[in-house]
């Protein structure tokens, strides 16, 4: 026979889903996705020590994650153009929503969280234009609530501020043909920019790069507590030998770069495909995974060091220094001008490594 | 029965082929090739210094001499010749914004920098295309004994001795160890034997498109034929740069593949007869049709080379190219 209290407790379970954590999903801090050895795709959680917390499978080749700021639930991109996002539940496994962009648009791989998760800003072309654009999703229904231009053509990453609820959005400035995948199309008048944007889409600021950094597309991002936005840039055609591929921007102020001496510089040829602060704020490095190293520079002095290791390219903050991934499945920490390993598999990671 | 047990017993373990195939490569061809560019370096500055002016046919020879033994080792970019840009200090090129001759130029304007002074001026002030430039360029190469520039050729070619005996060293010591001991706890370069192999397939096809795309393709131009951005045009050795260039990969793919026939030879072998068909040695006659049309088959011949490298080794050696570099975003 029930007693009145059992009732109670039975109705309380039904009623109320009980709120998992990332500690749920194994404590992962970071996200990344890979290509395993058979081929197929996953999305994994890290640990800080290199360690798998969890691996989700995706259908397809992943290219960043954005992972929810309390909930254990991670949004995987598809590479450019995507046509979908799954928002994963890392706990189960489960897919708990695929997102797809509106009809004549699509996904560029990046999107992150609005501070309290309530928001889902996802990085966007419109596909005849290349016009950019940034989707809005409330996670209650995963419904699409609304969109705002981003300022510039070919937004690649979205970030928001640390302890903020401003976003930065990177205008890469290239136009891309879907048919060909060519984006040379408008090297000649590209002009790149970053985007500063309220949590409702409002434009709060917008910088544009000199003259003479005009075809040096921005793509990705990384940004430290006291707002200071480092981006990385990847050169289009020739003649951009010496131009520099990391830039630092505080609103307010004129954007600055910093570039490593020409010998150290001309190994990154022309790309950088990752950036992150170390957990000082002090340190910002660059990854070429065509140059296969990682540059360390020091924001106020400049050049630190390259690293070296083939087809390295995730780059995210640590609980201290850095973490790095490769694409012959090694997991890395840089610390005092050292890479040293923490984990090997045989998967490929891909492009990116994200903080949670 | 027993002697299928003996027979499984002996036969090598993947790491055991691995590291097999890394000490063929390391002590076949890249140590001994290191070696050689030190050995040659140091003759060419030696000859600087018995004899700086331009036209001095032991100078010139000791500069064919060390660009050759260049061209063997410039496939094994990983490692010493990345640290502190030591390959760009040895062989600045392309120099798109014709760096070389104006710090050249500024150098002979003022006093010239020695030993560790002269390795921080300009990178495109150093190396074998500088020192190219002093002893082959009508606009330098006019010095006597007592001028700067004879200064500044022998201090260039000091300098690139120099270079090269620490690349050599760093080969010697560092590096090559790295290689061997892929794998072992401490060694965040190599974390398995099968990178070291990835790095050297890497290398033979970014050599192959080097070739294709920058010594040739540039030449070729997208627009028109450009003759004078032939590599090494000042000196005469275009061609013969490709040439060893391309017997340099030949001989990483025997040693990575552990036999020397295979369609990827036959490939391979199919570009040494384009290059018998050129007949500038600086390209410099591809202005004419013909000119341009047997160039455009060189390169085809060295694109089809690359790709049978790749597919050859790539199944051979169960690897492919790097996920990122491929494909980054």
């Amino acid at each position: 026979m029930a007693t009145r209290r059992g009732f109670i407790a039975s109705l309380f379970a039904a009623t109320t889903v009980p709120t998992l954590s990332w500690a749920d999903a194994g404590n992962p801090s970071f996200l990344a996705a890979a290509r395993e050895p058979d081929g197929s795709f996953s999305l994994y959680g890290l640990r800080a020590d290199g360690s798998d917390a969890f691996r989700v499978v995706l259908a397809a080749r992943g290219h960043a994650g954005a992972g929810h700021p309390t909930r254990p639930e991670a949004v995987a991109f598809a590479r450019r153009p995507g046509d979908f996002a799954l928002v994963l539940d890392c706990v189960t496994g489960e897919t708990l929503a695929r997102l797809a962009p509106p009809e004549g648009q699509y996904f560029n791989g990046h999107g992150t969280f609005s501070r309290d998760g309530s928001v889902l800003y996802t990085v966007e072309n419109v596909a005849q234009t290349s016009e950019g654009v940034i989707g809005i999703w409330a996670r209650e229904g995963w419904k699409r609530i609304g969109q705002v231009a981003s300022g510039g053509l070919g937004p690649h990453e979205i970030l928001r501020l640390p302890g903020r609820d401003d976003l930065v959005v990177a205008n890469g400035g290239l136009v891309t043909d879907l048919a060909t995948e060519d984006e040379t199309r408008n090297i000649d008048t590209m002009q790149p920019s970053l985007a500063y944007l309220s949590d409702t889409g409002a434009l709060l600021d917008f910088v544009q790069l000199p003259a003479d950094l005009r075809r040096n597309s921005i793509r990705h991002l990384a940004a430290r507590a006291d707002g200071l936005v480092a981006f990385a840039m990847q050169w289009q055609g020739e003649g951009g030998e010496d131009a520099a591929l990391l830039g630092l921007h505080q609103r307010g102020a004129p954007a600055t770069t910093l570039r490593a001496p020409m010998g150290d510089h001309a190994l990154m040829h022309g790309y950088a495909g990752s950036i992150a602060f170390d957990d000082t704020g002090a340190q910002v490095a660059i990854s070429s995974p065509k140059g296969g190293l990682v540059q360390v520079f020091d924001t106020e002095t400049g050049f630190v060091c390259s690293l070296h290791r083939p087809d390295l390219c995730g780059l995210a903050v640590a609980a201290t220094g850095m973490i790095v991934s490769d694409g012959s499945g090694g997991v890395l920490a840089l610390q005092d001008q050292k890479l040293t390993v923490l984990a090997k598999t045989r998967r490929a990671w891909d492009n990116h490594i994200v903080a949670l | 029965m027993m002697r299928l047990i003996l027979a499984l017993c002996l036969l090598p373990t993947i790491a055991q082929a691995e590291s097999a195939t890394v000490a063929r490569t390391l002590d076949g061809l890249i140590l001994p090739g290191f070696a050689a560019l030190e050995q040659s370096t140091q003759a060419l500055s030696d000859a600087a210094q018995t004899d700086c002016r331009a036209k001095s046919p032991a100078l010139r020879t000791a500069f064919n001499s060390a660009f050759d033994t260049w061209v063997a080792v410039e496939t094994y970019r990983a490692g010493p010749l990345e640290t502190n840009g030591q390959g760009l200090a040895i062989a600045f090129w392309p120099d798109l914004k014709a760096a070389t001759p104006k710090a050249l130029r500024a150098l002979l304007a003022g006093p010239i920098p020695q030993g560790t002074d002269f390795a921080e001026t300009s990178i495109a002030a150093r190396g074998l295309f500088a020192l190219e430039a002093m002893l082959y360029d009508p606009a330098f190469n006019g010095y006597g004994a007592d001028d700067p520039g004879c200064v500044l050729s022998q201090t260039i070619a000091a300098d690139l001795a120099q270079t090269a005996a620490a690349v050599n060293g760093q080969w010697q010591r560092d590096f090559s160890v790295l290689m061997r001991t892929a794998g072992d706890r401490g060694n965040s370069r190599f974390l398995a034997p099968d990178e070291v192999i990835q790095q050297l397939f890497t290398a033979a096809l970014t050599e192959l498109e080097f070739i294709s795309d920058v010594r040739i393709g540039r030449v070729l131009g997208d627009d028109r034929p450009r003759p004078n951005r032939a590599e090494a045009r000042l000196s005469g050795r275009s061609l013969r740069n490709v040439e060893l260039a391309v017997t340099a990969v030949t001989k990483l793919a025997e040693a990575l593949a552990g036999v020397d026939q295979s369609e990827m030879f036959d490939r391979l072998a199919y570009v040494e007869f384009a290059v018998d068909k050129i007949k500038d040695p600086v390209f410099a006659d591809v202005e004419t049709s013909s000119g341009q049309f047997r160039l455009a088959e060189l390169q085809s011949a060295v694109r089809m080379a690359r790709d049978a490298v790749m597919a050859d080794l790539g199944v051979r050696l169960s690897i492919g190219v790097g996920f990122n570099a491929m494909d980054g975003d």
